[in-house]
């Protein structure tokens, strides 16, 4: 267990290391990237310029200028924005990161109970009339763009209905801590959660239903059916706990690469300052200090949540528990 | 007189809007400003933003967002008055207590300093804490540094080796007398334009000499700033230790609290302004929404002309720009009606055919490239064009457009695409991110042939727009920093700038009548096309009240209520 | 031993014109099953035998109403223990049919079993599912029933999951599983087909003693004709839906009246016809239907022994097992371990042994393509093969080419005939595409195929068709020997009968050497030279075809010539002796150092394992 765990951490920190050199050097290889300019300020004189070149440790050498941003990343954490001079990365992500994982946590809950839910009843009705509804409707969830979803939701529920009964209650977008005001948090939260977990129900969904009537087709079926196991039995503890497998391992994937920053436009259209929104500005204003912090907390979840993933499989599935 | 003025330039989103009437540096009247009406007084004034505006330190940020915030937080020893309107042009005095007595060389200024002052962390302001707040400029390589307080004795060490800035000879302090001597090197006409921005805020001797990011550090104006997070909400709340000492320079304010959130989209900022959940948004408000509120919220809209203008600089040092003739041809051919409705139509923007905006300082209304040639752009003459690209002999040479990734540098960019092809060249576009844009279409290194940007002044005298933007001290080859994007670079028209800024100096009138004769004449070279003058647009909460909008801040807002 | 069903004169089950139909694509009914009559005594056994496509298993489906009712119907009349099946409601096939008056086993024992619950959740499943006992009691009972299929140390497995059984176990505890409710009919689909014949014979003989015990009627369905004349009371043919003959399985054995029986009899390969034949000897031509036999024709050529084609030499083959930290190895499988033999050109070697003895990757390791880490000497005519890589590699293996167990597997769906035969040749620049074109359409003819079936795609053939392909896309190279990876153990009888008279023909007109790997020994009978047999990844005894099978001198190679189901139903209830086995995989920790194995020559080519002697 210890040396899993171990072997583990060592494979995380290497992935990380790599993603981060990976992400520097690109970083430079970018034609226009060269920050000085743009932390000295518009038209700054040349002087300014070099003065800032060198306050910053642009003039030295790359590796150099790698370790030192390591070190004030992970050891002295007093790392400061190319774009936004004098704003401290660490705080900023961990004061980020609350907002982003009360997000995608919520979502995940409710795009996994309906997930669930819509693949197993299709599955269950294959072929027949509430088959075919759920899915087209997770059709259409998976098809609509998630910018959109939240433009539309907020336009309903933010101006066109807004003074009405039904969605006066909705508070302005923007995300409330749940350790100031857990109501107002979950409020504030309901419409976002909908609009991150549509397209992974539909998704998940489709997913399950198609592994479900895959199972069906399963010899062990055959055996549980020809033991007398009601239809019902046979569905939800032989062919879904098979069949929630694939759908589990997503999960680890998505839930990872959300919490890490994937969930980006759901925080824009919610006004919800997570780290998904961070990444993006930094990227679209080349900051390479957020953009190398954002990328290594990305990278550090989605190991995290495989590793929790991998764990969960194993408890489902024995069988992986050979390896 | 070492110019290398240079300016402040709004991004699109971040617009600095001003406008300006005149330079005049007379001490203005302050006009008998209505008793605080008790009955506004109070309330939390509740502004958002899709981003912040970086630092919070008002020696390094050069945004158009938090200068607006800077204007009620922080005062220089002169100020642009708080006023609507071209008023808001003219220096006062804040933190001195007069206008300074200036030598006969225009080289002395000497400041008194009010007496009674206090920082929001109840120290006195002295003449030391001035001496230590222009050191500070350099010391933290605030962004005008080089460009601003270049002048002052002293600064030239200061620049080489920022840490130990000590200006001396430049700024003495005399604790008895309570003043501050501060002595060039050259006249500046331009130079309490300088001391008014707020770089030149004056703030504790005690602050660190390095960017303060978001600590806040205390100022003198009727709010303080009480928490900054730049990924979620900035406060202000009233400095207690603010009395009043004068409506123009420093008012107070009326709401007891200002609230700004970042975040969102500029479409939910709307929305949120609509229902009273926000008063005011800075971002621009989206295009398709206009229509509607211009018929829904008449009361709430305000617009307001801007001291800028959109133009397109062409590389004057490499093909096929590096023929006047077609640089001319461009000019002539480019349809500014066009122009206006692919940037959202006459409500946002203004044609223009020539550099200084309209009614700024030095500009004369005359258009070369139209139609009919006289006062006003009229149409495109495209047989003209034709003939010059003809002549040219450029026909069928390879363009490139690079504009920024927003819709409306890429909708301009695209008509630019959509005219040299007209014209018989191999246009194409490149969309390059807005936020390296503006440093990469500088770099000759990149070989940028034409592009899209847009230049806002960063106080009202023409220099900062023809000196700045086509002075050939203002060319740095291969630099990121060379804000004459056209490389543009005429030894007699640069001479009459020099000496036009010298006469600025005793005979302001003069001067600007011979900026107008500049102005034609870097246009007969044509080293870029204006497009047009963009129009500021806000939105406000239908319970905010008394808008009133600076040429140099926008929105007043410490002179609005809320209740 | 006296049949049951003449003290019970009510049958179990009795089947009448019994129809199955499929709605298939665009809404189209096809009749699968058509007017079958069948009738089992309590404590009888009915074998259900026919080639596949012949609706048997369909039959096992419809008597118990699996077969999905949306793409299904059923006419005719099942009655089972009094209840007209085809009457209930699903509702009541679940709460009083299935699980309690019939229960199945199946062919794959390997996915009958649910892999991720224990096998003792899954025995008590079936037992607590319809009747209200208590978890420790149904417990007991599970375990009971564990010992009952002679499951060694049955409480402490109850815990394990699927995949911690051999394949024999596992189909002990789907036959738990069955017997869990006692019930009055148990269907048997093809219950050892998948097994090790060692293994076979052990569930053959386990079914025999619990249908005793129990007194249930049994229906078993099977392809296997020794099968069915060692478990059936009586048989019924079936042929393409329809029922060809029924009777005691004395008289379909020894006077079958319909030339298909004739016919399906005659093509099972027997173990002990070649007895006193020198030479490799083609199956009898059957025709089926007529059910006319021509006897086989023998191998004409003999193969040349002045020089081996092939040497091998002290060939090992490990897989790693990692774990750890860094993934280091901490264990490897010996799945090949010290093996030595020569194949000469024109002859056939076979390699037979049970299920993981390492036949297979042998095979493999010959052309690298193990995947594990072999060492060795591997010399093709002075070339050493394990010299060999990149493109020398690729060169040398056009000459050794292999015929895959699975040709649907094996051959690209996307991918006609014609470009799956080319690829190859002009991936090996042999020549031009007229010329690659010209060679395919020579060998579909020399492979018993039609020329202008080229350009159809895979799934358009016969399973017998696609593996004729196989052997076609392997000539193509021009090699000097085949690998045939058993390669003929999923077809049919009659088909199979087909392919290997091809491989026969095939190396009698090319002179080429056969490496013939294979479980079935019937068939290893007929078409080697010699015979190599492998047990826990080593050869225990190799020689001339005639040496191993007529006295075989290790007492493996005599276990498994004994456990071969013999298709005489006379010799049916000789009991084998011995108990069942798990078998053992030679997982080993890296310090371990396999002994040193020596070979006694006990007839000129004719060597066996040093450990005979003394274990014999």
């Amino acid at each position: 267990m210890l040396t899993n765990f171990l072997s583990r951490l060592l494979r995380m920190v290497i992935v990380m290391f790599g993603i981060s050199v990976i992400t520097f050097l690109i970083f430079f290889a970018t034609p226009g990237s060269d920050p000085a300019a743009r932390i000295a300020g518009r038209n700054a004189a040349p002087e300014t310029i070099a003065a800032v070149r060198h306050d910053f440790g642009l003039d030295r050498p790359l590796y150099v200028q790698y370790a030192l941003m390591m070190d004030r990343l992970f050891i002295t954490r007093d790392l400061t924005s190319f774009a936004n001079r004098g704003q401290k990365i660490v705080p900023t992500i961990v004061s980020a990161a609350p907002a982003t994982l009360s997000l995608v946590a919520g979502a995940a809950i409710l795009w996994m109970a309906l997930g669930a839910m819509t693949g197993i009843i299709a599955a269950a009705f294959r072929n027949r009339l509430p088959d075919k509804i759920l899915m087209g409707a997770s059709m259409m969830a998976v098809a609509m763009p998630v910018f959109w979803v939240g433009e539309m939701i907020n336009l309903v529920t933010q101006s066109r209905l807004h003074d009405t009964w039904a969605f006066s209650w909705v508070p302005p977008l923007g995300y409330v801590p749940f350790t100031s005001d857990p109501a107002g948090w979950f409020l504030a939260l309901v419409f976002p959660w909908i609009c991150l977990a549509l397209l992974y129900i539909g998704l998940y969904g489709r997913m399950l239903r198609t592994g479900i009537i895959e199972t069906y087709q399963e010899d062990y079926i055959r055996t549980a059916r020809s033991k007398g196991l009601s239809a019902r039995r046979v569905l939800l503890k032989h062919a879904t706990r098979t069949a929630i497998i694939p759908i589990v391992i997503m999960f680890g994937m998505d839930f990872g690469v959300l919490v890490g920053g994937a969930a980006v436009l759901t925080e824009v259209v919610f006004g919800i300052n997570g780290v998904g929104r961070l990444t993006y500005q930094a990227l679209k204003a080349l900051d390479l200090p957020m953009i190398m912090a954002t990328v290594l907390y990305a990278s550090f979840f989605v190991v995290v949540a495989n590793a929790i993933v991998d764990v969960l499989c194993v408890m489902i599935d024995p069988r992986m528990r050979r390896k | 007189m070492d110019l290398r003025v240079t300016s402040r330039r709004g991004r699109r989103g971040r617009a600095l809007a001003r406008l300006a009437i005149t330079a005049a540096m007379i001490p203005a009247v302050a006009p008998a400003l209505a008793q605080a009406q008790e009955a506004h007084r109070g309330g939390t004034m509740q502004l958002m933003a899709v981003a912040s505006g970086g630092t919070l330190d008002p020696q390094i940020n050069y945004t158009a967002q938090f200068w607006q915030l800077y204007s009620a937080t922080y005062d220089g020893l002169v100020a642009f008055k708080k006023a609507d309107g071209p008023e808001s042009n003219t220096v006062v005095p804040d933190l001195a207590a007069d206008m300074p007595t200036v030598s006969a060389d225009g080289k002395t200024y000497t400041f008194t300093l009010r007496k009674g002052v206090k920082f929001s962390n109840g120290d006195d302001v002295t003449p030391e804490d001035v001496v230590a707040s222009l050191q500070r400029i350099f010391k933290v390589s605030s962004p005008t540094s080089g460009s601003f307080y270049n002048g002052i004795v002293g600064a030239d060490d200061c620049l080489s080796s920022p840490a130990d800035c000590t200006l001396e000879g430049g700024v003495i302090a005399d604790a008895d007398a309570n003043t501050v001597t501060i002595n060039l090197v050259e006249p500046d006409p331009e130079f309490l334009f300088k001391l008014s921005v707020p770089h030149a805020s004056i703030l504790p001797k005690g602050t660190a000499a390095k960017d303060m990011g978001n600590t806040p550090i205390p100022g003198t104006g009727a709010y303080m700033f009480t928490s900054y997070d730049a990924n979620n909400s900035l406060t202000m709340e009233r400095n207690p230790h603010f009395v009043e000492w004068s409506a123009d320079a420093q008012p107070e304010g009326y709401a007891d609290k200002i609230e700004y959130k970042f975040g969102g989209t500029e479409e939910s900022a709307v929305n949120a302004v609509m229902n009273g959940q926000a008063d005011w948004s800075f971002d621009p408000l989206p295009a398709d929404r206009l229509a509607e509120l211009s018929t829904n919220a008449t009361d709430q809209l305000h617009v307001h002309a801007q001291s800028a203008w959109w133009y397109a600089p062409m590389n004057v040092n490499i093909p096929p720009f590096n023929d006047v003739r077609v640089r001319q041809a461009l000019n002539y051919a480019v349809d500014r009606n066009a122009l206006v409705s692919v940037f959202g139509g006459p409500a946002l923007a203004q044609p223009v055919c020539q550099i200084l905006p309209p009614d700024f300082p030095g500009h004369e209304d005359s258009c070369i490239y139209t139609q009919d040639p006289g006062d006003t752009w009229s149409a495109p003459d495209m047989d003209k064009a034709r003939a010059l690209v003809a002549e040219s002999g450029t026909k069928g040479e390879k363009v490139n457009v690079v504009t920024e990734d927003n819709a409306a540098s890429r909708g301009v960019g695209t008509y630019l695409q959509s005219v040299l092809t007209d014209l018989g060249y191999d246009a194409t576009v490149q969309t390059v991110s807005g936020d390296i844009q503006f440093t990469y279409i500088q770099n000759t290194n990149n070989n940028v042939q034409i592009s899209v940007t847009q230049w806002y002044m960063d106080y009202p005298a023409a220099s900062n727009f023809l000196n700045v933007l086509f002075g050939c001290g203002s060319f740095h080859p291969g630099s990121d920093s060379s804000i004459n994007i056209a490389g543009f670079c005429d030894e007699e028209i640069d001479a009459r700038m020099k000496s036009a800024m010298t006469l600025g100096a005793t005979d302001p009138e003069a001067a600007n009548a011979e900026w107008a004769k500049i102005d034609y004449a870097v246009m007969e070279k044509a080293p870029a096309v204006p497009l047009f003058t963009p129009r500021r647009l806000d939105l406000v909460s239908e319970r905010v009240g008394n808008f009133e909008y600076s040429s140099l801040f926008n929105w007043l807002i410490a002179k609005s209520w809320v209740q | 031993m006296t049949k049951s069903s003449e003290e019970n004169p009510a049958p179990v089950l009795s089947v009448r014109g019994l129809s199955v139909s499929f709605r298939g694509a665009r809404g189209v009914w096809s009749e699968v099953v058509r007017g079958l009559d069948l009738e089992i005594g309590a404590g009888e056994t009915v074998a259900l035998v026919g080639e596949s496509g012949s609706g048997k298993s369909v039959t096992s489906m419809a008597i118990t109403r699996l077969l999905d009712p949306a793409t299904s119907r059923l006419g005719g009349s099942i009655i089972l223990d009094g209840q007209d099946i085809l009457a209930l409601s699903e509702e009541d096939m679940v709460s009083r049919i299935r699980g309690q008056k019939v229960a199945m086993i199946f062919q794959e024992p390997m996915t009958s079993l649910h892999p991720i619950y224990t096998i003792g959740d899954q025995i008590t499943e079936a037992l607590t599912v319809h009747s209200q006992i208590s978890k420790a009691e149904a417990r007991k009972q599970a375990i009971e029933l564990l010992h009952r299929v002679r499951v060694p140390h049955a409480e402490a497995r109850m815990s394990d999951f699927p995949h911690a059984f051999s394949g024999g176990m596992r189909q002990r505890v789907m036959i738990a599983i069955a017997l869990a409710s006692r019930p009055k009919l148990l269907i048997a689909d093809e219950p050892t087909t998948a097994l090790d014949v060692t293994v076979e014979g052990e569930i053959l003989d386990l079914l025999r003693d619990l249908q005793e015990e129990f007194g249930m009627a049994m229906l078993f369905i099977t392809h296997d004709m020794g099968v069915v004349a060692e478990v059936a009371d009586r048989t019924v043919v079936m042929l393409r839906g329809e029922m060809v003959e029924s009777g005691t399985t004395a008289q379909i054995f020894d006077a079958p009246v319909q030339p298909y029986t004739k016919g399906l009899l005659a093509s099972v390969p027997r173990l002990g016809t070649m007895r006193g034949e020198p030479v490799p000897l083609r199956f009898p031509v059957v025709d089926m239907a007529s059910g006319s036999v021509t006897p086989g024709t023998k191998l004409d050529r003999t193969p040349d022994t002045a020089a081996p084609l092939l040497k091998i030499r002290d060939l090992v083959t490990r897989f790693d097992k990692r774990g750890g930290l860094l993934q280091r190895r901490v264990a490897q499988v010996h799945a090949v371990e010290d093996v030595s033999f020569d194949i000469y050109p024109g002859e056939t070697l076979s390699l037979v042994g049970e299920s993981g003895c390492g036949k297979s990757t042998t095979g493999r390791s010959l052309i690298q393509l193990s995947g594990g880490r072999s060492s060795g000497s591997v010399d093709l005519k002075g070339t050493e093969l394990f010299d060999a890589s990149g493109e020398k590699l690729r060169r040398l293996r056009r000459r050794i080419q292999m015929i895959p167990q699975d040709p649907l597997a094996s051959l690209s769906p996307r991918m006609t005939i014609s470009e799956a035969l080319t690829e190859p040749f002009l991936e090996h620049r042999m020549g031009s595409r007229a010329e690659a074109r010209q060679k395919a359409e020579m060998l579909m003819n020399q492979v018993g195929l039609q020329p202008d079936m080229l350009a159809r795609f895979p799934h358009e053939f016969s399973g017998g068709q696609r593996q004729r392909v196989c052997v076609a896309r392997a000539l193509m190279l021009d090699p000097e020997m085949i690998i045939a990876d058993e390669s003929v153990s999923a077809l049919d009888v009659s088909v199979k009968a087909q392919v290997v008279n091809l491989l026969m023909d095939i190396q009698q007109n090319l002179g080429l050497a056969f490496l013939f790997i294979s479980h079935d020994i019937a068939v290893v009978e007929r078409i080697s030279h010699r015979i190599a047999v492998m047990y826990l990844g080593e050869i225990v005894e190799i020689g001339p075809r005639a040496a191993i099978m007529e006295s075989p001198a290790h007492p493996y190679t005599r276990r498994l010539i004994e456990a071969v189901a013999v298709p005489d139903p006379s010799r049916r209830h000789s009991r084998r002796s011995q108990e069942p086995v798990e078998l053992k995989t030679p997982l080993h920790p890296m310090s371990y150092v396999p002994p040193k194995r020596r070979y006694i020559e006990i007839t000129p080519g004719h060597l066996v394992r040093d450990d005979a002697m003394t274990a014999a």
